[in-house]
């Protein structure tokens, strides 16, 4: 088990170094540069007064040069500096990152533990009307955009019932009250496809599994349903839903850069956003370094977590 | 994003009691507007535009104490006005720090700082008189060499804003409380300059400390700083020292960010914040409707234009470029743009500039653009392209409307709707367009727009060239005499309507929302919130 969890965590070196030359050339490769737009479109300049700016920022350098530069602090733990901001990129994460990963695991419990719920349930209870309903909720959830699912959280429980406050977050450390109030309506805009694809995953793995031999014979010997449904049902049906849920949680990541913009919430996803349209480029490196990382790690984990559930996995 | 607003759009129909919705030709995009186009100091105010609202300031006896919670339209991201410029940080820094001078509401330039000015005779030295007793936020007096300093500063070859400072020869410290400005040409510009946002006076030692101004700022001004957290809010609280006797009347300012334009209007009309700045135009009417808000303001100086490559053929042809602006229908752009709120223009001015040309807005002539189409041998129009900013709505949905106004003479345009970084790139550095829908930010000088067209000039994207009009603009900025200057500035215009380099099209109105019983606001056409230090809560 240690040597399978070593080999997986090893297969990250390179994962990430190809990662870092194709997000440091990326960001180079798109039109616009930084310092033109610190400048702004108003102000009257000359190219060498460009040139300045551009050399105190060490931007006048060969790429190789920035690239290897670069690298060697990364692996000192040092991911530089906001060209914009002028704080590490490290200090940034530090405050951004536990909001993005408390959304992220907000949305994640919101999205699988009633999901999975369900979608058992409607398989069970196949061709009921909480079967229908159920694959009614999925289909909605699957086709809002979580954006519109967003203004209409604010609408309703902002504008409307007035219960939430529709901006002004706090954090968790500080104010959990306040903390958990600004993030309950982005946490539910979020997990929303999340857990309308996973509902719908896990009946038809669960509903898979019921149709099959050892199922009926543990029935037919005389096993309760209650068993038969956790012992010989769930745990076979549950490889097929880690993984979908698995590159789900991984994909909220991407959703929070709308939905940490709408609500105001100082996260991962709106902090990259707006690096990229201000062309900062240590910051986008660094972080799709770390949000690669967190990636990988994931699936790392998902890995394993197959490996528990299936011992069958644990030696290939 | 093109999805998003419609919905938003909708929802706001719906929540405005209205059910059917009316023309929206719907593009562009909401994430993060980081304010107008870009920086700028100050503006200069049209006014009479049809949905004014009056200034309030006679509003009762202030009553002092409370904190005022403002919903700000972007995050600064940092502090320091000389590396980066952006509205946003200017809507902070302009309650910490004091500057020389100051934009009245009335659009004057008003002292600040400095007590008195003197104007040499040849219009080249300016001599200032600081007031005394003026102490920054960390204990230290305030004297005429931190003058020196920031001016260095914000003159140096790191300074992103360097170019406001093009006409200073040198700033002079000669004791505590004089400052000598000397210019290397006349400059009637030079005195609102010094009220804009990066000619703020910061102390040395907290520059030297710190390596920059991105997260710290000790001033002068009316509030101290206290703390900014990324895309959250910035902390403010009150100077008990402030210079302006009594001043503020608030115990602090809490500027919470609140970029989307759903969640800022929301949090104004459920309470969560007593202010909101960028009064989403789409909402106004709501906001109108809502007995517990008030509003203030009027129309800004940010002009919205179609402008032409004049390097590409065949918008080098001044009948090609004419035949555009003869088939554009400037009414049919606000609806979509600005909600209407908005005063259509010819000129670069709002109408009612000092410095504009007194010109009617004329009906579209399809029929007078085609001659001139075709004599200049495009009879059936051509194709081309029309490149705009994709971020903001109000120039994205402008293209959408020209382009489809295009047809009537044959001009197929293909939109092309691009990111801040690669417009600035493309339209406003590097000649690589052929039609653009930009704009400009608000400003109080006539200079700092006519600039633009100067030749080889960095503002002049589309590339003229008018050798007359580099002499006009040159005299207009060493004349001091307003009457005379506008005269000037008159005869440019004229020559750019003939010459059409840009189609002006509108400026937009600008509106601060707040709770009723936020008194003694006054809206400041620059977009500056500077008179929250004069501001009250009557509860």
């Amino acid at each position: 088990m240690a040597t399978f969890v070593l080999r997986r965590l090893a297969l990250l070196i390179p994962v990430l170094l190809g990662v870092s030359i194709v997000v440091f050339g990326l960001i180079r490769a798109v039109p616009g540069d930084p310092v033109s737009i610190m400048i702004g479109v108003d102000q009257r300049y000359t190219p060498e007064q460009i040139e300045a700016i551009r050399r105190s920022y060490g931007l006048d350098q060969p790429l190789p040069v920035q690239y290897v530069k670069w690298m060697s602090h990364v692996v000192q733990g040092d991911l530089g500096r906001s060209l914009r901001t002028r704080r590490t990129i490290t200090e940034e994460l530090g405050l951004r990152l536990p909001v993005t990963i408390e959304l992220a695991v907000l949305a994640g419990l919101i999205g699988t533990i009633p999901a999975v719920t369900a979608g058992v349930i409607a398989a069970v209870k196949r061709n009921s009307w909480l079967d229908y309903g159920a694959t009614i909720a999925t289909l909605i959830g699957v086709s809002v955009p979580n954006f519109l699912l967003a203004t209409l959280l604010v609408l309703i429980f902002s504008y409307w019932l007035r219960w939430l406050p529709p901006i002004g977050f706090a954090k968790l450390t500080e104010d959990p009250v306040q903390n958990l109030r600004t993030m309950i309506l982005p946490a539910v805009s979020l997990s929303m496809p999340l857990a309308a694809i996973l509902m719908r995953n896990t009946r038809s793995a669960v509903l898979e599994v019921l149709s099959q031999d050892h199922v009926r014979v543990a029935r037919a010997k005389g096993l309760p349903a209650s068993t038969v449904l956790t012992r010989h049902v769930l745990k076979n049906a549950s490889i097929p839903i880690i993984t979908v849920g698995g590159i789900q949680i991984a994909t909220l990541l991407g959703g929070t850069v709308i939905i940490e913009t709408i609500f105001g919430l100082p996260g991962i996803g709106r902090y990259i956003y707006e690096a990229i349209a201000n062309r900062d480029y240590p910051v986008v490196q660094g972080v799709v370094l770390v949000i690669s990382t967190m990636f990988v790690l994931i699936s790392v984990a998902v890995d394993i977590l197959y490996a528990v559930m299936d011992p069958r996995l644990r030696h290939r | 994003m093109a999805t998003r607003d419609r919905f938003e759009e909708l929802f706001r129909e719906v929540l405005a009691g209205r059910l059917t919705r009316r023309t929206a030709l719907g593009t562009g995009a909401g994430l993060s507007a980081a304010a107008a186009l870009g920086p700028r100091g100050a503006a200069a105010a049209p006014r009479g535009a049809a949905r004014s609202f009056a200034a309030r300031r006679q509003d009762g006896t202030p009553k002092p104490g409370g904190v005022l919670k403002v919903g700000m339209q972007a995050d600064p991201t940092a502090l320091d006005p000389h590396k980066q410029s952006l509205t946003a940080i200017w809507h902070v820094v302009e309650h910490i720090y004091s500057r020389l001078t100051k934009i009245l509401p009335d659009l004057s330039v008003g002292p600040e700082l400095a007590e008195s000015w003197e104007i040499s005779e040849d219009g080249l030295v300016y001599t200032f008189k600081l007031r005394q007793g003026v102490t920054f936020h960390n204990g230290r007096p305030l004297v005429a060499e931190d003058v020196k300093y920031s001016f260095e500063r914000y003159g140096s070859e790191e300074s992103v804003v360097r170019s406001d400072l093009a006409s200073v020869e040198s700033v002079e410290a000669p004791d505590d409380s004089t400052v000598v400005i000397r210019l290397k040409n006349r400059d009637a510009s030079i005195l609102s300059i010094l009220a804009s946002q990066s000619a703020i006076i910061i102390p040395k030692e907290v520059v030297e400390e710190n390596g920059d101004l991105s997260q710290v700022a000790v001033g002068s001004g009316p509030f101290i700083f206290r703390e900014y957290v990324p895309n959250t809010h910035v902390i403010l609280e009150k100077n008990p020292n402030y210079f302006e006797e009594g001043l503020p009347y608030l115990d602090g300012l809490e500027l919470i960010i609140a970029a989307d334009d759903t969640a800022r209007t929301t949090a104004l009309v459920t309470g969560t914040v007593d202010m909101i700045e960028y009064a989403p135009l789409r909402d106004i009417e709501l906001l109108q409707s809502d007995p517990s808000i008030v509003l203030a303001g009027n129309s800004n100086t940010n002009i919205r234009m179609v402008s032409f490559n004049m390097k590409r053929e065949p918008f080098n042809d001044v009948r090609v470029r004419q035949a555009i602006a003869k088939v554009i229908d400037r009414e049919a752009v606000l609806g979509p743009t600005v909600f209407g709120h908005g005063t259509t223009t010819v000129v670069p001015f709002p109408p009612d500039y000092w410095a504009a040309l007194p010109a009617e807005v004329p009906a579209p002539d399809i029929e007078g653009a085609r001659a001139l189409l075709a004599e200049a041998g495009f009879p059936d129009g051509f194709k081309t392209t029309i490149t705009s900013w994709a971020q903001y709505s109000f120039l994205s949905n402008a293209a959408v409307v020209i382009q489809e106004q295009l047809k009537q003479i044959g001009i197929e345009a293909e939109l092309n709707l691009v990111e801040n970084a690669t417009m600035i790139a493309d339209v406003h550095t590097n000649f690589n367009y052929d039609i653009a829908v930009t704009g400009t930010s608000a400003y109080v000088d006539p200079h700092e727009i006519m600039i633009n067209f100067k030749t080889g000039e960095s503002g002049n994207f589309v590339g003229y060239s008018n050798p007359q009009v580099d002499e006009l603009i040159d005299q207009g900025q060493a004349e001091t005499d307003q009457e005379k200057r506008a005269e000037i500035y008159r005869q440019i215009q004229q020559i750019l309507l003939d010459e059409v380099p840009w189609v002006c099209l509108f400026v937009a109105n600008q509106y601060e929302a707040m709770k009723s019983y936020v008194k003694g606001y006054t809206h400041i056409a620059t977009g500056s919130n500077y008179t929250l230090r004069e501001t009250w809560l009557d509860q």
